[in-house]
């Protein structure tokens, strides 16, 4: 090897010249049914990451039924009109292919990620379990057990515990306060009727959307072959349901949920901010940098300066509607309260000065720099712009998105924090030992005392 | 245009005069660069009554070096847009970033300066602070998870006192108080040396350049005294292990702990595969069984962990309200019998394959895990091109050789059966 060159350890090295980032553009067209086909040719690895994306997600559950949507998601592949449940799942494990689900308020994503070798095959099925699925009275009430109990075995977490609780906190019955996935109650209640409808109703082609990324045909070849497999899939949906702005919280809510432990599990949030609207880059920032980072204000105090917690992170969940805005972590069951504390004089800080400098830089190069790194693989691309469709986003979105985020100033970021980060606002939930910390955390306010189904409860 | 969802990577290898290895695999899809460092020291190296401390060692090196303030490493590479962390598992302890690919100095910087730069900036304070971040990653992870607790005792079970793999990687809580800075020290002096270290670079760069950097950042760094190696030595026959410990939960859960192939050696594809025959899909044997038709469990997973010397399998179940521990136990072994009298299919064989090829695509889509399995191949076996020795391997696999697996390894003679059960049913709830 040549000799070293003299090397100064006392700087980080500058980084070179900006890569050229060469966004995935995708090129699209419309199936005779009306499905419309984004599809990016990513051929560097024989796979394909397809994504089917319909707008309309558990805010279409009848109250009753909540649960709706994911259930009939799940159903998709539990028998069709060709084929037993059995042999759907024979045929989707043997094609090698990756099925999933994604069901959130706001939409219904269907995933399948396969080899190339096997596109044909994973086309059909596809289009097989979303356009003809039989919704058997004995499958869907299996899928319907399983559901109570994976509801019946998340109480045995304190983490989702507390997550669901908070949600309740938060958005009382508006039904953002409630998973997308329903509750005991609701989902008793589904039958394969129910489902039936609900995929009569908004499995459509026509406003879906199928996203295809990674080593497929040109166009041309593509659409004949999707033509074939989609083709017999008809019909419009229902309109939406006009999503309504949840109620703003009046006053502090305060629950503890008595959970035996060594640590507490802690959520504080508010009612956050809605995905199209114009602040929502300022408050990314402003998240990144009060608890969205690794070096955000709150883990440097709680993790790094105190070793209360091995994490503590915030995060606007971005919706129709203005979704959660949450604080998170678990900490050592002595300093429950403490923590409590720490994260609302965090808050108040955020509010009460700007921040600095290198905070607004670090932030801004965090959510910007890191573009390249955002389209690597085919399930990152085709993720990114499935969340384009979902929120309707422009087609030169990314192009747009370094800006966006680079217009925001100091001010802005003051300013969402006072808009979003009002303590006094907000929901607490605590789940742990609560004698340890009753006290205290009722010097905070009116405490309540829940049991881990949310309901009222004696400590 | 590659076939039959085949992937080859060129890798080029080159040492520097200090001993670190430097792996470079060119890939200019996007402009991105992982650094991956990993050092050939793990939970199976720590001392007795030091359980733990490789972990809390790790957190200790994102904690400055000489010149690297304090909590500045996630703060530099964050700033730089790019994503970072550390893990430690049984046989090694990996670093790694994934950058945009104009930034690869800044992890080079701060790797080779946490490894030729630690000692100075190494404080009382900063430990005692690491180790209550690892206590609570501890309570977090493992005491206050339902079953958290399954896995340490079930190496505890199936390992005997003093064996290199008996004891978890995240450490027992007076393990990790006795601590001192002496033994961070000790540890860093005799295992964080570039003599055992892997360096990959993966991404946007280009090979020649690589070198020159690895070797600018970290060639002045010297050669250490020659890092001890510690083999878990395979665990004889024996008789089965069992044992039953009560938790805060609802519903019974089995699992079925079984010696078997290491990473890299005979048998570990097809164990993988046969665990995916077994547990991945709804067609999978025991998902089929255990889920669909008898409707005893809510879950059920089967998963090889890839260790460097004896490797270890488990079956997991989770009971559905009202069943017992034993009935899950019951209809897993019998399925076992069914798997090792030779009843797996050659299409139960292909899909099988088909969806273990499938995954090995996904995961060596990204740098950052496709670095992972490169330095893993060259840290257990001194092959990185094994990576691409994986996808044969794994297609190759058929259904002898999968009821032979079976038969030699998930047998009696190799396993430890751990219930946990609700408190409220046992002894613990009285």
């Amino acid at each position: 090897m040549a000799p070293r060159a003299s090397l100064d350890r006392s700087k980080r090295p500058k980084a070179g010249p900006l890569p050229k980032i060469v966004l995935p553009a995708f090129k699209r067209f419309r199936l005779s049914n009306g499905l419309t086909v984004l599809t990016v040719r990513h051929d560097d690895m024989p796979e394909v990451s397809a994504r089917l994306v319909l707008p309309f997600g558990a805010y279409e559950d009848a109250r009753q039924h909540a649960g709706t949507g994911l259930l009939t998601a799940r159903a998709l592949t539990e028998g069709t009109a060709e084929r037993s449940a059995g042999e759907v799942a024979e045929w989707l494990d043997y094609l090698g292919a990756r099925f999933s689900l994604d069901v959130d308020h706001d939409a219904t994503v269907v995933s399948l990620h396969f080899l190339t070798q096997v596109m044909d095959g994973a086309f059909d099925l596809l289009a097989e379990v979303v356009a003809r699925p039989a919704f058997d009275a004995a499958e869907v009430g299996r899928l319907r057990d399983e559901r109570l109990d994976e509801i019946a075995s998340g109480l045995d977490e304190p983490r989702i515990v507390a997550s669901l609780r908070l949600g309740e906190a938060t958005f009382g019955s508006h039904p953002y306060g409630m998973r997308a996935g329903g509750v005991e109650e609701t989902v008793r209640e589904i039958d394969a009727d129910v489902l039936s409808d609900f995929h009569s109703r908004f499995y459509r082609p026509s406003g879906a959307t199928l996203i295809l990324v990674g080593d497929v045909p040109e166009p041309d070849e593509l659409e004949a072959r999707l033509e074939d497999a989609f083709g017999t899939w008809h019909g419009d949906p229902d309109p939406a349901t006009e999503v309504e702005e949840p109620e703003a919280i009046e006053e502090r809510r305060l629950w503890a949920v008595p959970w035996p432990g060594p640590q507490s599990e802690i959520r504080l949030g508010g009612i956050g901010i809605a995905r199209l609207d114009p602040d929502y880059y300022a408050t990314l920032i402003m998240n990144a940098i009060f608890g969205g980072l690794f070096s955000s204000r709150i883990n440097m105090n709680l993790r790094e300066d105190k070793g209360w917690t091995y994490g503590v992170s915030s995060r606007f969940d971005a919706r129709r509607r203005s979704g959660p805005f949450f604080v998170a972590t678990a900490v050592d069951a002595a300093v429950s309260a403490d923590a409590v504390d720490e994260i609302i004089g965090e808050m108040q800080r955020m509010k009460s000065e700007p921040p600095g400098d290198e905070e607004m830089e670090l932030a801004v190069n965090a959510v910007t720099l890191s573009l390249p790194r955002l389209f690597e693989t085919v399930d990152q691309v085709s993720g990114r712009i499935a969340h384009q469709v979902v929120y309707g986003l422009p087609d030169d979105y990314w192009e747009t998105y370094v800006d966006r985020f680079r217009a925001v100033t100091a001010a802005d970021v003051q300013r969402v924090a006072g808009r979003f980060l009002d303590s006094d606002r907000s929901a607490v939930v605590v789940v742990g030992p609560v004698e340890g910390f009753r006290a205290q955390l009722e010097d905070l306010g009116p405490l309540q005392i829940r049991d881990i189904h949310g309901r009222p409860a004696d400590a | 245009m590659p076939e039959k969802g085949v992937v080859h990577f060129e890798l080029q290898e080159r040492s520097l005069d200090n001993g670190l290895r430097v792996i470079v695999q060119e890939d200019d899809t996007a402009p991105v660069v992982s650094v991956h460092i990993m050092y050939h020291v793990g939970s199976k190296h720590e001392r007795r009554g030091r359980t733990g401390f490789a972990h809390l060692f790790e957190h200790l090196m994102f904690q400055g070096s000489e010149h690297v303030p304090n909590e500045a490493h996630f703060r530099l590479i964050q700033d730089a847009g790019g994503t970072l962390n550390g893990s430690t598992w049984f046989d090694r302890t990996n670093y790694f970033e994934t950058l945009p690919s104009n930034e690869i100095e800044l992890g080079l910087w701060l790797e080779s300066d946490r490894l030729g730069w630690f000692e100075s900036a190494i404080t009382q304070e900063k430990l005692d602070n690491q180790r209550d971040v690892v206590k609570n990653e501890r309570r977090q992870s493992y005491e206050n998870r339902p079953y958290g607790l399954a896995v340490e005792t079930i190496l505890r079970m199936a390992y005997p006192e003093g064996h290199p793999y008996h004891h978890p990687t995240i450490g027992y809580m007076e393990d990790l108080d006795a601590a001192s800075l002496d033994d961070v020290r000790e540890f860093f002096r005799t295992f964080y040396t570039p003599d055992n270290a892997v360096l990959v670079l993966a991404g946007a760069l280009e090979a020649e350049r690589g070198y020159e950097l690895a070797d600018r950042y970290f060639g002045e760094i010297p050669r250490g005294p020659g890092a001890p190696q510690a083999t878990a030595p395979t665990v004889p026959l024996g008789s089965e292990v069992r044992e039953t410990i009560y938790d805060n939960v609802q519903f019974p859960r089995v699992y079925i702990f079984h010696h078997s192939p290491a990473f890299g050696q005979p048998g570990f594809e097809a164990a993988d595969v046969l665990c995916s025959v077994l547990s991945d899909g709804k067609s999978s044997r025991l998902y089929r069984k255990l889920v669909y038709e008898d409707r005893i469990a809510q879950d059920v997973s089967a998963q090889v962990w890839p260790t460097e010397d004896c490797g270890l399998s488990f079956i997991v179940a989770t009971a559905r309200p009202g069943i017992e521990a034993k009935t899950l136990e019951s209809a897993i072994l019998e399925m076992l019998d069914d798997v090792r009298g030779g009843t797996i299919t050659q299409r139960e064989a292909e899909g099988g394959v088909n969806r273990a090829t499938r995954e090995l695509v996904n995961a060596f889509d990204g740098v950052g895990s496709r670095s992972d399995a490169i330095a893993t191949s060259a840290t257990f076996l001194g092959r990185p091109e094994y990576v691409n020795e994986l996808f044969p391997r794994v297609q190759a696999v058929t259904s002898e050789a999968m009821v032979q697996v079976a038969n030699e390894w998930l047998v009696p003679e190799r396993r430890a059966t751990l219930y946990i059960l609700p408190e409220s049913s046992g002894e613990a709830g009285k």
